[in-house]
């Protein structure tokens, strides 16, 4: 009995980490075809994915999730897949770097 | 620490993805005006616009970035030269796009202007330029401030040129009683008593007359005035030439002048559009950027990213826009100069769109007869960043 539970935790936890994969995977190839850099598409939560995604959405204007992390893997590659797909492309054509002079910090 | 996403959520950055416009043949009409100032020689991006945040700037060319470049965010400064341009940065109403060019890799001033001023691939494959296929589709008037019509705006059906004649000043050769004399001795009777009329009645003004000049400053402040009139045209074109500067590149007579001649012709433009500035957006281009590394006669070489100035009320947002690809040696293009992450077409595509009003899918395919150009619009008009 204690080893079927161990079995089924197991599966429970490798197909939780094949869906991650799977989201951080769709981020990652959206990235792949816009000015922000994700370095490889290889599924796995990076530095450079975090930074890269943070970003995008920084420029469109999006401001949830505040902080994008791992967790929120799923839900982003919801917003990339949807509606917005196209403009949010475009958006990410080209970075947009604010211009900071006279601004307060 | 001020990070990016705590700016933007202080600055207000909630503008999501604004300026898309329905998409059709063409938008409602617009009123705008274009003005194209060609630097001609090809401008030193990294001298104008130094990326201060890339490391490899001061490895590889320490003597050629100013002590004194005004610092715009952590990665960009600009050139002191550029002051004017700077308050029109800090104002919301100027932009700077970098790692820039336009398709063209050739080194060759002939080849790189013709590309640049047809907005095609191919150099000497068109007889019209983009600017004057793009006005002949939206049926707009220019003028040219120059004595031939540019490449650029051939293709137009309406515009006209405008170029003084040499005469620098004419009270300091023009003796009005002399030549009067000399023009009544051709004729009789009536017409000779109408010199003798004139010639009593010298106008007091006549000796302050001075022909207008041909430097570029000059044709601007004509340009700016032709173009705030109702009825006058909308697009002007003016050349800044001698960007070629292979020796001493940063004395003062060098780029550096040249700089003050384009920071000062901005803000003539926007001195004399008046309240047409609102309507207006004034764009840079040149054949080419320069090579990264100095040469050995502290100038520099034909190269391949450049960057390219924007000013305006059109723009509502100011900001540089890039796809920063590195100065590291990998990341140059031939080991050697910047490389051009960002098609100047997707600029002057996106500046047709928000002066003319046209659809950015019609534009790239009519006017630059190519497809593949992305749309900018909303990161120079739209307000992104």
């Amino acid at each position: 009995m204690r080893f079927l539970l161990l079995l089924i935790g197991a599966l429970i936890f490798s197909v939780s980490a094949a869906v991650s994969e799977t989201n951080v995977l769709c981020i990652q190839k959206f990235l792949s075809k816009t000015a922000f850099n994700a370095g490889s598409v290889d599924g796995r939560w990076g530095k450079k994915t975090g930074t890269a995604i943070n970003n995008l959405f920084d420029q469109a204007g999006i401001t949830e999730p505040k902080t994008i992390k791992k967790k929120d893997a799923a839900e982003v590659c919801k917003i990339l897949q949807g509606s917005k797909k196209k403009v949010l492309l475009e958006s990410a054509n080209f970075k947009v770097y604010p211009i900071l002079i006279g601004k307060k910090p | 620490m001020l990070t990016r996403r705590h700016f933007l959520t202080g600055s207000g950055a909630g503008l999501f993805l604004s300026g898309y416009p329905v998409h059709g043949f063409t938008k409602e009409p617009v009123d705008g005006r274009i003005v194209v100032i060609l630097l001609e020689g090809g401008m030193d991006g990294l001298l104008a616009v130094p990326p201060i945040g890339d490391k490899n700037l001061f490895k590889k060319r320490r003597g050629l970035v100013s002590s004194k470049a005004l610092k715009l965010n952590p990665l960009f400064a600009i050139h002191p030269n550029f002051r004017k341009f700077s308050a029109m940065l800090e104002n919301e109403e100027a932009s700077i796009v970098h790692a820039t060019s336009f398709p063209y890799t050739g080194r060759s001033h002939f080849e790189g202007q013709n590309v640049m001023q047809t907005g095609l691939k191919d150099p000497f494959s068109s007889r019209t330029g983009w600017l004057g296929r793009a006005m002949a589709i939206a049926k707009i008037t220019g003028k040219a401030m120059s004595l031939d019509s540019p490449l650029i705006m051939r293709g137009a059906t309406d515009y006209d040129n405008f170029y003084p004649t040499h005469l620098k000043d004419v009270s300091m050769k023009f003796n009005w009683s002399e030549t009067l004399n000399l023009i009544q001795g051709t004729h009789d009777s009536d017409a000779s008593n109408t010199f003798d009329v004139l010639g009593q009645k010298q106008p007091t003004s006549m000796r302050k007359w001075k022909m207008a000049h041909r430097d570029p400053l000059s044709l601007a402040e004509k340009a700016g005035h032709s173009l705030r009139e109702v009825d006058g045209p909308r697009v002007a074109v003016i050349t800044v030439p001698h960007f070629d500067d292979h020796t001493e590149i940063m004395e003062a007579s060098e780029h550096p002048e040249k700089f003050t001649t384009i920071d000062n012709i901005f803000a003539s433009l926007r001195n004399k559009l008046q309240e047409q500035w609102a309507n207006t957006i004034v764009l840079t281009m040149t054949e080419f950027g320069r090579t990264v590394k100095e040469n050995g006669a502290a100038g520099t070489d034909h190269g391949y990213g450049s960057a390219g100035l924007l000013a305006g009320g059109l723009i509502k947002r100011s900001s540089v826009i890039a796809d920063w690809p590195g100065l590291a040696t990998s990341e140059l293009y031939e080991r050697r100069d910047l490389y051009a992450t960002i098609d100047y077409r997707s600029v002057c595509a996106a500046c047709i769109e928000a002066a003319f009003g046209l659809d950015h899918d019609l534009i790239t395919e009519q006017v630059f007869q190519d497809k593949n150009i992305p749309r900018a619009y909303t990161h120079i008009f739209g307000g992104l960043g």
